[in-house]
């Protein structure tokens, strides 16, 4: 059986925790054999080295996106603040996920990663879209930054009876990540 | 309290590392529930965040980093110009300072648009390679139509592992 796991001095790598893949040998130096390793690092121009981190999560949670009858779209903003991402000086940017459960609830039925197609005519009123997106706004105001989701069903006539004659909530799950943007 | 690390032979797993979410028993079969996983082929360790700016002539730009000799999996999302303006950087802002033309998102802005003039019709795409060396290269070139007349920032993060 091969040696999977080494805390200690890796004779090519250095000190560190190393986990091998299966079947592979953890003191071996082929760095792709690796399934965690404490010795990632990119000194190349202009990289800033992440050095191999894990994405940790800083919080997570929902919100519900509720589409009126005759509407085919709405918009949610979560927020979080700044300073939980702050190096003594500056505020930074921070990783997010998303992604939207067809109905709210603790078990949607169905769940989509970010897409969305949205057409439009000149005036604005006739479109067709599906799905969600979301932005990131990480210093929209001197406190806060937010995460703003929008949400798409069908096609229809905004704001007519064209549209899907009932409600509609969609819940959007995010996670917000201590990675930083550099 | 539960075992929520095991070094060495998991009744299920096999040798390794196995680390359990809080409140879960590491010996327990069931590895959706463990934060490290000695049988998993990969970590998702992330190699770079990296923030990309392009002017309103340059139509692409390259990044290269050390990819331990595989081509490594890429994701990116994108800032552009609205209404508003045109993207400022997301990386940092000094303490109470606000910035609202700093953001980002999957891709940018409506698509078709009526105002080919706001820069929101501005996409990307990635051509990743593994220059054999040791080395990897990111392409990342603006897509879609008046390329040439609008900013755009892309973010792209790098993982580790292999495509």
């Amino acid at each position: 059986m091969a040696n999977r796991v080494l805390i200690g001095n890796h004779a090519t790598h250095g000190y560190g925790i190393y986990v091998s893949k299966p079947t592979a040998d953890v003191t071996g130096s082929t760095v792709s054999d690796l399934s965690f390793s404490s010795h990632i690092t990119d000194g190349t121009t202009g990289i800033t080295s992440l050095n191999g981190e894990m994405l940790n999560v800083y919080s997570s949670g929902y919100t519900d996106i509720t589409i009126a009858a005759g509407d085919m779209w709405n918009t949610a903003t979560v927020t979080y603040a700044r300073s939980a991402f702050n190096n003594g000086t500056n505020d930074r940017c921070p990783f997010v996920l998303a992604q939207m459960g067809k109905t709210s609830g603790s078990s949607p039925s169905t769940h989509w990663m970010p897409c969305m197609l949205r057409q439009k005519n000149s005036t604005d009123d006739r479109r067709a879209a599906q799905g969600f997106r979301y932005s990131v706004k990480p210093y929209l105001t001197a406190d806060n930054g937010s995460i703003n989701f929008t949400a798409f069903r069908g096609s229809a006539w905004d704001g007519s009876s064209e549209g899907d004659g009932s409600d509609i909530t969609y819940r959007i799950y995010y996670a917000i990540f201590n990675t930083i943007l550099s | 309290m539960a075992n929520r690390i095991l070094i060495g032979n998991h009744g299920t797993h096999g040798y390794g590392i196995y680390v359990s979410k809080s409140g879960v028993d590491v010996t327990a079969a069931d590895n959706d529930s463990f934060l490290m996983d000695a049988s998993a082929a990969g970590h998702g360790q992330a190699l770079f965040w990296k923030e990309v700016p392009f002017t309103n002539s340059a139509t692409s730009a390259t990044v290269t980093y050390n990819n331990f000799g595989v081509r490594c999996y890429a994701i990116g999302t994108m800032s552009w110009k609205d209404s508003n303006g045109n993207p400022t950087s997301c990386i940092a802002k000094s303490d109470g300072t606000a910035d609202t033309l700093a953001r980002w998102s999957t891709w940018g802005g409506n698509i078709p648009t009526t105002n080919t003039s706001d820069g929101q019709e501005v996409a990307f795409n990635i051509n990743n390679v593994d220059n054999g060396n040791g080395t990897g290269t990111l392409t990342i070139t603006k897509d879609g139509v008046n390329t040439t007349s609008h900013q755009m920032r892309v973010q792209v993060m790098v993982f580790k592992e292999a495509v």
